[in-house]
This record gives C-alpha cells, sequence and structure tokens, in this order.
C-alpha cells in the first residue's frame, strides 16, 4: 500500500482542444489535486507510457482517459496495447466515448477497460463525471495492494 | 271205314255195288281170308283186275312180298280174334314196282262177335310221310342250326312261356333251359336294366312290349346285372311264330345277343362325343366345322352370338355370305394350301357381318380334318370376336396421339431417356436447347450440358431409379446446341417402369428458367447492393452520431460553461438564449441516440435463441423500476412462454411498451398487465394499460420514427420507441398493432413466431 501525497497523474488522451479544455475546467471546478497530461493521438499516448523521446521525464500516470477517435492510432489499439503489456495493463483507463452506441460497439472487442463513461453533452454531468474520476481513483487506491509503487 | 247201316247177308253184290263207285281202294274179304270182292280203285291201285283175285288169299295176292303178305296175315288173325277194327302202315308195290305208303283200315262186319268177313279201305299216305320225313329233317337241321348259333333263342308259347331254348341262350343267360322253360322269360329270372339304367318291370319285358305293340321288335337293349356288379348287355330282337296264312300267332321267338363289349364302346364313344359336345358348346370361343361345300354343318352357341345369327340359320350359310365385302375372300384364299397340306392352319383376322349389321371383327383360325387316306372331311374353324379388343387398340392409339399431342404441344421440354441418351423429345426441348430433333435423339444428356453441372443430376436420379423417391427436381445449365449460349433449365426427373417394376426409361421434364435465373441473379444484386448500402448507412449514422455530437457537445458545454462562469455579467436575455442553445443541443444529441439505436435493430441484433420471455420482462422492469415506483403503477403478467428471440430486443420492446404505459398514464392508478395467446404458428403479447388511449387515427402513425403525438413539454422522449418496437417485432416475423378507447387504456399487441424464423 502506498500512500499517496501528491496529485493524482492523469493522462488525457484527447485530439479535441474544446474537451482538453473542458477537461481541465471541470477538473479545476471539481478541485481534483491533479496534474493533467495531454497527448493528442494514440502515438504520443503510448510514447508516453513507455517514458520514450520527449517523454522520457514523464511520471507513470495514475489514470488514463482515453478517447477513441485518435489521429494515427485510434482509442482501441492504445487500449490493446496497454491491456496486453503487464506493467502498463495495471494503470486504470476510462474510456471516454461520444455515444453509448459507441460503448456497445466497444464492449463487443472485450478490451476490458476499467471504465466507460460517455461524455455527457450537459455541462453539470460532464462536472460528475470527472469528480467520479476522484472517487474512482480513490477507490482504487484503496485497493488491495496490487505491486505496483 | 265203319258202315253205319247192318248189311244183309245176301246182300254182299249190293255192298259190292256200293264200294265200287268209292275212290278210295276198297276190299272184302271172307271169315276163310279169301277175298271176295275189290273195287274199281283198288283194280288202279294194284293193276290188277278183279277176276284174278276173287277167292284167293293174301299169300296168293303178294308172292313177291312175302313179309308184307305175312304182316297183314298177322293182322287178319288179330282181328278176327278181336273183331272190331283196326290199321296199320303198310307199304304196297305197285305194279310198275313203285312203293308206296298206305295205310289199311279193316273192319269186320257184321258187328258183333260172330265176323262174317272183314272189309278194308287202303289210304295212300305217301305225300304226307314223305312230308313228315322232310319236316323231320328240316327240323333236325334247324334245331342244329339254331343249336350251334351264337344268337341265342327263346321260343315262347302263346301264353309267352317259354317252351324252348338254345345253347346260345343258355351260354348268354348263363341258365340252363330247364329253368328257364315254362317260365314268362330270362327277364322274370335276372335282374335286368333297361339301357337307361333303371331296373326294368314286369310290363317292360320284350315280349309283352312286343305283343303290345302288335309288330316285331329289333334291337332292343337290356341289361343283366350280376352277382359281380358287372351288366351284360344284351340285344334282344323279338318277332312274332304265325303259321302260313294265319293272322293270329301262336307265339314269339325271341333272339338275344351279347353286345356287352360293343356297348361299352358305345357308351365310351357317346361319352367321348358328349364330352366334345359340352366342350364345343361350351367353349369360350366359336366354333365351326364347314363342310368342303362351304356349309357349316355344325356350329356352337358361342359361334351363334358372335355372328348374331340363330344356328338353324347359320347352318343355311357359308362364311363368305356373312363376310363382311371387304373381307370377302380372305380364307378362301388361303384355302388350297390348307387342303393341300401346304400349311397346317389358316390365321387370319376379318370382319363379318352381324344379323344386325353390325360389323364383328374375328380372330378366325381353321385347320381341316382328313380322313385315312388323307382326303379332307371337313374345316374346323375357331372364331374369336377380337372388337372389343380391337377398340381398346383403337383407344390405345387414340391415346397414344393424344400423348403425342401433349408431348409435342407442351411448353415444358419433355424427353425420354435411356441410358443417359434421349430417345424421344419434343419440341419444346428442341427450343429450349437449341437443336433439332434430329440432332438430339441419340446424343448423350451430358454433351449438351454445361461443363460444371454436367454430374450433378446423377445421384438424385439413382435414387429415383432405385424407387427411394417418386422423382427427382434439379435447376441445371445447359450448353445450346446453335449459339452456344448458357439455358437454365428447371428438370424433373421421374422413371417409367413396367408391371414388374423395372425401370424402362426416364421422363424428364424441362423448364427454362434461364430469365428467372438471371432476374434471381439481379435481385442477387440488389440486394447485396442495398445491404452494402445498408452498411454504408449504418457506417454513415454511426459517424455522423459519434462526429455530430462532438460539436453538439462543444456548443452545449462551453454555453454552460459561460453560463455558469459569467452569469453575473449577463442579462436575463441572454440567459434565456443560452438556455435554448443548450436544450437544442441536448434534444438533437437524443435524436442522434436513437436514429442511431432505431438503424441498429436491424443490423447489430443477436442471433435468435430460445427465450423466456419472461426473463425478457423481468429485464424490461428492471430497467424501469423507478418509473414503476414513481408511478405507483401495478404491472402483472400472465405466464409467458418460451421461443425464439434476441433478448435484448425483446426486453427492449416490454421496456418502451411498459415505459410508454408509464409515460401515458390517466389519473388513475396505472395497471399494466402483459398477456399472452398460443396460436397454432405464433403467439400473440398483449401489453394493456388504463392510460389516456389513442385515438383511432394515430393508430398507424405512432410506429413511424418521430412522431409523436403530444408537446415535449407534456409528454418528454423523441418518438422513436414505438418505431423501434415495430422493426424488433417485424425482424422476428411478426407484427404489431395498437387498439385503444381514449380516456380507457390502450392495448398493444404483437406476435412472434413459435418457430424460428429468419434472423
Amino acid at each position: 500500500m502506498v500512500e499517496r501525497n501528491g496529485p493524482i497523474e492523469i493522462l488525457l488522451v484527447e485530439d479535441n482542444p474544446g474537451d482538453v479544455r473542458l477537461t481541465r475546467e471541470a477538473l479545476k471546478e471539481g478541485k481534483v489535486y491533479s496534474n493533467l497530461h495531454t497527448v493528442k493521438d494514440g502515438v504520443e499516448a503510448m510514447e508516453f507510457l513507455r517514458r520514450q523521446g520527449r517523454f522520457s521525464g514523464v511520471p507513470r500516470p495514475d489514470i488514463i482517459l482515453l478517447d477513441l477517435n485518435l489521429p494515427r492510432k485510434d482509442g482501441r489499439e492504445v487500449l490493446e496495447e496497454i491491456k496486453s503489456d503487464s506493467v502498463l495493463k495495471r494503470i486504470p483507463v476510462v474510456v471516454l466515448t461520444t455515444s453509448k452506441a459507441e460503448e456497445d460497439v466497444l464492449r463487443t472487442y472485450n478490451l476490458h477497460a476499467n471504465c466507460y463513461v460517455t461524455k455527457p453533452v450537459d455541462l453539470e454531468k460532464f462536472m460528475v463525471v470527472v469528480k467520479t474520476i476522484d472517487v474512482f481513483w480513490l477507490t482504487v487506491v484503496t485497493l488491495p495492494p496490487n505491486g505496483h509503487s | 271205314m265203319r258202315l253205319k247201316t247192318p248189311i244183309e247177308a245176301p246182300s254182299l253184290e249190293a255192298a259190292l255195288e256200293l264200294l265200287e263207285r268209292l275212290p278210295v281202294p276198297m276190299y272184302v274179304e271172307g271169315r276163310d281170308g279169301r277175298c271176295l270182292g275189290v273195287n274199281a280203285a283198288w283194280e288202279e291201285l294194284f293193276g290188277i283186275k278183279r277176276e284174278r283175285v276173287l277167292g284167293k288169299g293174301v299169300r296168293e295176292l303178294s308172292p313177291q312180298n312175302p313179309e308184307i303178305a305175312e304182316k297183314h296175315a298177322i293182322k287178319d288173325r288179330e282181328l278176327w280174334a278181336q273183331p272190331g277194327s283196326q290199321s296199320y302202315d303198310i307199304p304196297v308195290v305197285t305194279p310198275d314196282g313203285r312203293r308206296r305208303e298206305t295205310v289199311y283200315y279193316k273192319s269186320t262186319f257184321p258187328p258183333g262177335p260172330e265176323p262174317a268177313g272183314l272189309v278194308g279201305a287202303i289210304f295212300d299216305v305217301t305225300a304226307r310221310k314223305r312230308a313228315e320225313i322232310a319236316l323231320r329233317e328240316s327240323e333236325e337241321r334247324f334245331r342244329a342250326v339254331v343249336d350251334s348259333a351264337n344268337e341265342g333263342m327263346l321260343v315262347y308259347d302263346r301264353r309267352l312261356l317259354v317252351v324252348s331254348v338254345n345253347r346260345a341262350a343258355e351260354r348268354i343267360l348263363r341258365l340252363p333251359a330247364a329253368e328257364l322253360i315254362g317260365k314268362p322269360g330270362f327277364t322274370s329270372l335276372l335282374p335286368c336294366i333297361g339301357e337307361d339304367g333303371a331296373p326294368l318291370g314286369p310290363d317292360e319285358r320284350p315280349t309283352l312290349t312286343t305283343v303290345h305293340a302288335g309288330q316285331p321288335q329289333t334291337d332292343r337293349v337290356v341289361g343283366v346285372q350280376r352277382s359281380d356288379g358287372s351288366v351284360t348287355w344284351l340285344s334282344v330282337s323279338t318277332t312274332f311264330l304265325r303259321r302260313m296264312d294265319e293272322t293270329e300267332h301262336y307265339g314269339l321267338v325271341s333272339t338275344i345277343t351279347d353286345i356287352t363289349a360293343q356297348h361299352d364302346a358305345e357308351t365310351r364313344l357317346r361319352e367321348s362325343e358328349r364330352r366334345f359336345r359340352n366342350t364345343f358348346e361350351l367353349a369360350g370361343s366359336g366354333m365351326a366345322h364347314i363342310g368342303m361345300d362351304r356349309r357349316f354343318i355344325r356350329v356352337n352357341r358361342r359361334l351363334c352370338e358372335i355372328l348374331g345369327y340363330p344356328e338353324a340359320e347359320l347352318l343355311q350359310l357359308t362364311g363368305r355370305q356373312i363376310s363382311h365385302p371387304d373381307d370377302l375372300d380372305v380364307i378362301n384364299e388361303q384355302r388350297p394350301r390348307l387342303h393341300s397340306g401346304e400349311v397346317d392352319a389358316v390365321r387370319l383376322e376379318k370382319r363379318y357381318l352381324r344379323k344386325d349389321g353390325s360389323v364383328v371383327w374375328v380372330k378366325f383360325s381353321m385347320t381341316v380334318e382328313r380322313d385315312a387316306e388323307g382326303r379332307p372331311l371337313y374345316e374346323i374353324a375357331v372364331y374369336d370376336d377380337i372388337t372389343a379388343q380391337l377398340d381398346a387398340q383403337l383407344r390405345l392409339r387414340e391415346s397414344e396421339a393424344r400423348f403425342r399431342q401433349t408431348f409435342e404441344l407442351a411448353a415444358s421440354g419433355i424427353c425420354h431417356v435411356i441410358d443417359g441418351r434421349f430417345v424421344r423429345v419434343n419440341r419444346s426441348l428442341c427450343e429450349i436447347l437449341g437443336y433439332s430433333e434430329k440432332q438430339l435423339v441419340g446424343k448423350h444428356v451430358k454433351d449438351v450440358s454445361h461443363p460444371e453441372d454436367r454430374d450433378v443430376t446423377d445421384a438424385g436420379r439413382a435414387r429415383v431409379r432405385r424407387g427411394e423417391i417418386e422423382a427427382a427436381r434439379f435447376e441445371k445449365r445447359y450448353i445450346r446446341g446453335d449459339n452456344g449460349a448458357v439455358v437454365w433449365a428447371d428438370i424433373a426427373v421421374a422413371v417409367v417402369r413396367d408391371v414388374f417394376g423395372v425401370p424402362q426409361y426416364e421422363v424428364a421434364v424441362f423448364d427454362d428458367i434461364t430469365e428467372r435465373k438471371h432476374a434471381e441473379a439481379a435481385a442477387r444484386a440488389a440486394h447485396e447492393e442495398l445491404e452494402r448500402s445498408n452498411a454504408e448507412l449504418e457506417q454513415f449514422a454511426y459517424v455522423a452520431s459519434h462526429d455530430l455530437q462532438e460539436p453538439l457537445r462543444m456548443v452545449a458545454s462551453y454555453t454552460q460553461l459561460l453560463s455558469r462562469r459569467y452569469d453575473s455579467k449577463l442579462d436575463q436575455d441572454a440567459r434565456e438564449f443560452m438556455a435554448y442553445i443548450v436544450d437544442g443541443a441536448t434534444r438533437m444529441k437524443q435524436l442522434i441516440e436513437d436514429l442511431l439505436a432505431y438503424s441498429r435493430v436491424g443490423t447489430k441484433g443477436a442471433h435468435f435463441r430460445p427465450v423466456a420471455a419472461e426473463a425478457a420482462l423481468r429485464r424490461a422492469l428492471f430497467n424501469l423500476r423507478a418509473g414503476i415506483e414513481e408511478a405507483g403503477a401495478v404491472v402483472t403478467h400472465d405466464p409467458l412462454p418460451t421461443l425464439p428471440a434476441d433478448e435484448v430486443q425483446l426486453a427492449q420492446v416490454f421496456q418502451n411498451l411498459i415505459g410508454n404505459a408509464l409515460k401515458f398514464r390517466s389519473a388513475s392508478v396505472p395497471r399494466i398487465h402483459i398477456a399472452v395467446a398460443e396460436g397454432p404458428r405464433e403467439f400473440t403479447f398483449e401489453v394493456r394499460d388504463n392510460g389516456i388511449g389513442i385515438e383511432p387515427q394515430y393508430y398507424e402513425r405512432i410506429f413511424m420514427v418521430f412522431q409523436r403525438l403530444h408537446d415535449k413539454g407534456e409528454y418528454p422522449g423523441t418518438g422513436i420507441g414505438l418505431a423501434i418496437c415495430k422493426k424488433v417485432v417485424e425482424r422476428h416475423g411478426g407484427r404489431i398493432r395498437v387498439e385503444s378507447r381514449l380516456g380507457s387504456g390502450s392495448s398493444f399487441y404483437f406476435t412472434l413466431p413459435k418457430e424460428r424464423g429468419e434472423g
């Protein structure tokens, strides 16, 4: 068990700057103590997670917020790579979907995302969602030890 | 001779005078034996004058015949010793030396013990004697003949009692003469039967029947039953015994012949004859004996029936007279060869004209009966009426013609196939395959088949041949003979068998389905195109839902962020406008979501598997639990069946319908009941509520996409729910409809097939 006092390291994989900004605003409004790292596509996301290139000094994220529709390498591929990596697969992944239908499709791929969240149109709801991430994180960290430092 | 009046002694002369005139030789003798006188007849008999004999004794008168004289002397002494009359036979020798048989009658006179003399009369009996001898000899000869005869003879007297029997009769009757003599014939001694086998009554004795008939009877057949059971058959002829010139008979004579052997042979012959008669008469065929003059000698009943003439009339006719004009001499043409022995029999078919004028077809056969020398005696002919048979043949030919016509005119191609080769083809087949009949017949079916389809019918046809199936059907390609084009044919193949079930040939019916095949291919292409287009549409809807929602979300989110952060800096109008922006974006997102859900019913549904409808209902109720609780609704249901379905979609239908019932509830407590009725092929579900109801004019419209009856303020929703229900039910092969009364509730009925349909 690692007692964590620092901010939650969040990796947001999202190509839409509007969403990035919205997420940032929501975290801010929700007073979630976090560091938000953003990358614009799946390739960058994997480099970030493997601390390659310009991401050599980045922290390992505590949670990944993953949009599905990404340039170069889309969210499904990213999720697949994460879940087939013995180290990375321990990082909780919240898949952000635009529609319920998209979520259904994803489930059929059986990719073992930890959570699916449909991005709501209603800002209030989005705030709730982001807040949930905090709750979710706390839940994860209070889980029995998983061997990850 | 006796003298009636006594003669006076002195009247000797007078007595002699009397004798003189008598024609009988007479003489008178004295007591002393001397001749006292003779008459003229005496003189004539002996050729001696009376003067020479008077006074002389008998010995003196017959010196040449001392034994005659001696006999007279002895007879005289007897008479003198016992006076009266005497007669005796004694010969007389006449002067010419001829010997005559005579009878001497002598009487003494006068009557009394003291005769004075005697008178003698000499009767010449030579003729009678001779007749007697002749008769005796004749009788002896006759007897010898009779006795040696093979025929038995019985002689009856007037009373019809047997007086004489010959040896043959004893032998034939096996009775000694002694037993027969004095009896009324053999029929009284032996059990006898008539020719018919019936016992012979006393009245039927040949003797009696002859007497009754008053004329001779010949060859009457009488059987004598023997103790061993055998019968001796006798032929009895009986005739009257009459003396010459007499009309009255004094007896009868029967001759009997043993005809047993002959009778038995006759019986057998008669039997055989009877059998022949029966056969002849009862034969199923007409039969006739025809004389060499061509006339019918004998005809049987059947022939009379066939030719329609009574027997008597037929016997007056010749076959030619009643022949059909066109067949007059067909038999005559054959006769010489038959009579000459060149052929044994003549067989032909010809027509006769019956008495009623109708025509009868006859199968005729004739042979000839010959005598020992081989000369034809008569003809034997057999006639069989084949009119009906010919009619049947005619009908068969007609049927054949009709078949031919049907075969030829059929729009379908028809062929008969033996060993894989066409043996008979119709015009349509030639047209379908692009060959002439001449080219096609004899060709192997596989040679006109499309190379890839050559063997597709083999297995099916083998099964038909083995009788496992009645007929087989194929779709197969052929290559036309004229232009090489591909022809699609629908073929039905069956096998024609003989009465023993042995396959004779295959019958195949071809229908050109090339056009249909092309249409099918076009339809398939169109269908594939449609599917592709649907999939593209699906993809488009998906992409659209995602990509359209992104900007929508941006609009909504940032509008809200604006109002959050800068609310105090905005006036009332700005706040209201931003509220509309958010509301519009939210509804648009919902519309897009629903549209996507609707489009996904057909393409993203799961396969059908047995689903407990109750489980689907439970899932729906679970999803609706908040709404149910909020409305205080009472939801009940019948026991629900298990049926093939997509469980998620079925739950969706329940959820949408119950959700509607909750949404469109009236003021009273919502009561929702799910009922089910089982039909032969489908279940009908009913979701019944006591809600506000629907007006009939909207029954159709409510199932259409985005059709709403109420404004959003009153009842929220996009109007997609019933459209999805309809799409799901139809995808399952069912139907959905509504019945309702405004203000008192609605019933939504939907059917689902019991058997799994197309997904």
